[in-house]
């Protein structure tokens, strides 16, 4: 029997962070995403050139809530950003390490610049692997943060997020001065992800340095709803519609980890000890299969399991 | 109670208020109907008068009283909101232009129609002239057989009934006027009526009326039904806007039994003015109008027959009724022949009313082989789609932006009102033409989509309808409501105040041609067709007639077909309810239409909103759907 294979027109951008020595930038890997010509995983239906990647992800403040699985990985490093995000790459392989500046949150510090900067640098200078910077979401303050972040770590291709629909003027700017690329934002909603993207490119941003993040839940929190939007973008990039053809991300450690099944101690669920680890993983298998390019995550075995998932989805292919 | 004497200028009405009536409610009862979007509470700040004397109590929003306020000769005039303003004493107030909305142009030129007397078949009611025998004692049938074996030829077997009232006066009309008298003779629904007899020749007296009450606006017609040309026409607006801008509020008034019966009551008095303003000038008696046909959105037939509205809002949407029973003028209180008929034309849905009825059988939808499309921009914005075989139509709920509200320097289209603009970006000069080329007043619905195609086109205005500083940045400002781009100066060109639209207009309009071009694409992907399947593209509503199609496409109002497809039909619901005065078989079309129309709830379709998202883009946020358009703003297709 013949095996039924879907054409596809169009293929998705490629999307490079991560500026080596001779371009000058500091890293010592670089990773490339998007690119591909078919829906996830089906290479026999057209060329995928690059397989996903996993980020880790760090804070420059332990946020209150962390959940002890999570406290207890990283115990040793957490109070530095720098020896944190080396642990994550030197023993977990980390593809990219992921800064979120929580303490520049009005509620949580109400950091500036110059601690943000201090933070991003110490991350430059303790690890070789691209990196992804993005503020506290309080759009008055990420205008101030992101634009002297983006200038500290400026050459190196950094991922900076996040654009939102009413807020992506400096941060393109940013990314258009300091050679980066943004993360543009959307509320579980197909044609303002595409909007997001459409007022980016107008601004200048080319294609190639725009990835998506269509707001995603965790398993058991809307996980599906986020699930359909990322294959739709998918199937209309593939048949032609090049503005939503970009590489996409997904948050599924800030997800996972903050639901009660990650945490509950009420052990009627199994036991807590791998219960969150295994929330984790699910949530990031499922948008594997969705189209996720890059997955942000936190628990080094739930990175390990999903480094796993995508070894053996992409093997012999 | 005291009372007091307000004296209106400069139209010197003067009126006798109670004390504490609010200067807005005394204007009403003076006939004068100030602008007011909010239905008086205070919110849009559109009724504002000047009081030169006298004293009264000003009602702050929150519902505190301030203090009592005296003005007079000597004292400072002040400027009120006339909803929020109690008469204390006897005042002299003043109405400034913007506040009385007695110069907007009303549409009630049906552009379908060129020569009334060719639709002109079986009258809804017609005049026989009949010569009868006296009897004998050998033919000695009754006055009423006499009559009826007279109209034979023309009714055969057909029942006719005859009303008590005019058996009781058809014994003196054939003695007086010696067995010569003219039948006047109605239809109903199933069978006939004799419901006039006068003596003598009177067969040139047959007259109909044809109304269309409006949201906004009531326009009606009368017709001579002898030849079927137009005597006379009329509009005016709709005194339910005292009571309420829209047609949710009105439902919400109406809950009161009392508030029923005024919105009831200030409708009929309103058609009841302009039947007798039209009978004077045509010279025509009233008692010769022997029929009256009413179309209308389903809430404005409800009300205007005092039937209780409140479910047509609430979920599932039902009206008390779709098809109405004829009712006699004199139970209703037209002033038209007592013995006349009311004929409200059948209603679709909750939301679509007899108006689209009425137009989809003024526009042969339901005749046409080809399929075609039925637009009306307006607050209900209804569209239709369908052809001879089907009929689909849904309620767009585009909101008032296209008549003016919710704009802040919006306006009904009347005088001074900026209808066309073109701008250098250059030089920084920009031109506009006003109605009526007087000194610009504000901004109406086919302004706004002139002047945002024109923003959009230079590139002040941006895909996703923000103002670019850069451009012309003396024109640009950060306002209450955001940034703004000021259209026209105070002083330029005589304007008495800056015009402008901000952000949160456009965003506004946006939203209105969005729920417009998104209701009509659902309905295209339920028939599974495409736009450019669809053969003709009707445009009604009271805007109808004034606006340019090519940048109503350029910001995704209207789909981007071949622009000879757009019909512009002016007030389609008049001329529907027309056509049933002058072909009595066009009742039963418009019931079998009414009936056989699937009406779409896009509330309940789970694409709207998704469909809806994507509209909110100029034009469209799938630039493909508009190549030519994409092209004029410079933008890469991917197809």
């Amino acid at each position: 029997m013949d095996t039924i294979r879907e054409k596809w027109t169009n293929n998705i951008s490629t999307v490079t962070l991560g500026a080596l020595k001779d371009e000058g930038g500091t890293r010592t890997s670089k990773i490339t995403v998007g690119g591909m010509k078919s829906l996830p995983f089906l290479s026999f239906e057209g060329e995928i050139p690059n397989k996903p990647v996993i980020a880790m992800e760090i804070y420059d403040k332990i946020p209150e809530n962390m959940p002890l699985a999570l406290k207890d990985a990283f115990s040793d490093v957490q109070s530095d950003t720098g020896k944190w995000a080396r642990k994550c790459v030197q023993e977990y392989k980390a593809e990219m390490i992921s800064i979120r500046l929580l303490s520049t949150h009005p509620d949580e510090g109400d950091n500036g610049p110059e601690s943000a900067v201090k933070t991003v640098k110490n991350v430059i200078e303790s690890v070789g692997v691209p990196i992804i910077i993005i503020g506290s979401g309080v759009i008055d303050k990420d205008n101030i943060i992101i634009p002297t972040v983006s200038k500290a770590a400026r050459g190196e291709r950094c991922l900076l997020g996040t654009a939102l629909q009413d807020n992506y003027k400096t941060i393109v700017q940013c990314a258009l001065s300091d050679g980066h690329a943004v993360i543009g934002e959307s509320p579980i909603d197909i044609n303002i992800a595409k909007q997001v993207n459409i007022m980016m490119n107008d601004s200048g941003l080319p294609l190639d340095r725009i990835i998506m993040y269509p707001t995603t839940g965790a398993l058991g929190y809307g996980i599906e709803y986020a699930y359909s939007i990322m294959e739709r973008s998918r199937i209309a990039a593939l048949s032609g519609d090049s503005i939503l053809g970009v590489p996409m991300l997904c948050y599924v450690g800030e997800e996972s980890w903050k639901t009660k099944e990650a945490k509950s101690e009420n052990e009627i669920w199994g036991e807590l000890k791998n219960r969150g680890i295994l929330w984790e993983a699910a949530t990031a298998a499922a948008f594997l299969q969705a189209g996720a390019d890059i997955l942000i995550m936190h628990h080094p075995d739930s990175v390990e399991t999903i480094r796993k998932t995508i070894s053996r989805l992409t093997e012999n292919k | 109670m005291e009372k007091h004497k307000v004296i209106f200028y400069p139209y010197e009405k003067k009126v006798l208020a109670e004390n504490g009536e609010t200067i807005f409610h005394a204007a009403l009862r003076a006939g004068l109907y100030l602008n007011s979007i909010c239905g008086g509470t205070g919110t849009c700040k559109k009724c504002i008068v000047t009081l030169k004397k006298g004293s009264v109590i000003i009602h702050s929003r929150a519902g505190e009283v301030t203090e009592k306020i005296e003005t007079g000769p000597g004292k400072n005039e002040i400027d009120v909101f006339a909803c929020q303003t109690g008469i204390k004493s006897d005042l002299i107030v003043e109405i400034p232009d913007a506040a009385h909305p007695d110069d907007t142009i009303i549409m009630i030129d049906d552009l379908l129609e060129k020569d009334d007397s060719e639709k002109l078949t079986e009258p809804i009611t017609r005049k026989h002239l009949l010569k009868l025998s006296a009897p004998t004692i050998h033919d000695n049938a009754s006055d009423l057989r006499r009559i009826y074996r007279a109209l034979k030829p023309k009714y055969q077997d057909d029942p006719i009934n005859t009303p008590l009232t005019i058996i009781h006066e058809i014994p003196y009309i054939l003695r007086d006027s010696s067995w010569n008298v003219t039948a006047t003779v109605a239809q109903n629904k199933g069978f006939y009526e004799l419901i006039r007899l006068e003596g003598r020749d009177r067969t040139e007296s047959n007259y109909g009326l044809a109304v269309d009450i409006g949201t906004t606006t009531i326009a009606t017609v009368l017709l001579d039904l002898g030849s079927g040309k137009t005597l006379s026409k009329r509009a005016s607006y709709n005194p339910q806007i005292a009571l309420g801008e829209d047609i949710i509020t009105r439902i919400m008034i109406a809950r009161e039994t009392e508030d029923l019966a005024r919105l009831k009551t200030s409708v009929k008095s309103c058609v009841n003015e302009l039947i007798m303003d039209m009978s004077v000038t045509s010279g025509i008696d009233f008692n010769d109008i022997s029929a009256a046909v009413f179309s209308g959105n389903t809430t404005m037939i409800h009300l205007f027959l005092g039937i209780h509205p409140e479910n047509i809002r609430i979920e599932p949407y039902v009206p008390v009724v779709n098809s109405y029973p004829f009712i006699k003028a004199e139970e209703a209180g037209m002033h038209i022949n007592p013995e006349g008929y009311l004929i409200c034309l059948p209603c679709i849905s909750s939301f679509v009313g007899a108006d689209i009825t009425a137009g989809i059988m003024s526009c042969g939808i339901d005749n046409s082989e080809s399929i075609s499309i039925l637009m009306d921009i307006g607050t209900n914005g209804e569209v239709v789609l369908g052809c001879r075989e089907w009929i689909m139509c849904c309620s767009c709920s585009a909101g008032p932006a296209f008549e003016g509200g919710g704009i802040d320097d919006g306006m009904r289209a009347g005088k001074g009102a900026i209808q066309s603009i073109s701008i250098d970006t250059f030089s920084g000069r920009i031109q506009i033409t006003t109605i009526g080329d007087m000194e610009p007043k504000g901004i109406c619905g086919s302004g706004l989509i002139e002047i945002i195609a024109e923003l959009l086109i230079k590139k002040i205005v941006d895909r996703a309808g923000k103002i670019n500083a850069d451009i012309m940045p003396e024109r640009t400002r950060t306002g209450e409501n955001g940034i703004e781009f000021i259209i026209c100066f105070k002083g330029e060109k005589g304007s008495k105040k800056d015009i402008k639209l901000s952000e949160a207009d456009i965003a506004n309009v946006i939203r209105a041609k969005g729920a417009l071009y998104a209701g009509t694409d659902l309905l295209l992907k339920k028939a599974g067709i495409k736009f450019e399947n669809v053969d003709k593209f009707y445009i009604s509503g009271g805007f109808g007639c004034s606006i340019n199609i090519n940048h109503a496409i350029t910001i995704g109002l209207l789909p981007e077909i071949p622009p000879d497809k757009f019909e512009f039909v002016g007030n389609s619901s008049l001329s529907g309810a027309k056509m049933v005065l002058l072909s009595s078989k066009n009742l039963s079309k418009a019931e079998k239409i009414a009936n056989n129309a699937t009406n779409i709830e896009l509330s309940n379709e789970p694409d709207f909103m998704n469909d809806y998202t994507s509209t909110l883009f100029l034009p469209h946020t799938h630039i493909e759907r508009f190549p030519n358009v994409a092209k004029i703003l410079g933008i890469m297709t991917n197809q």
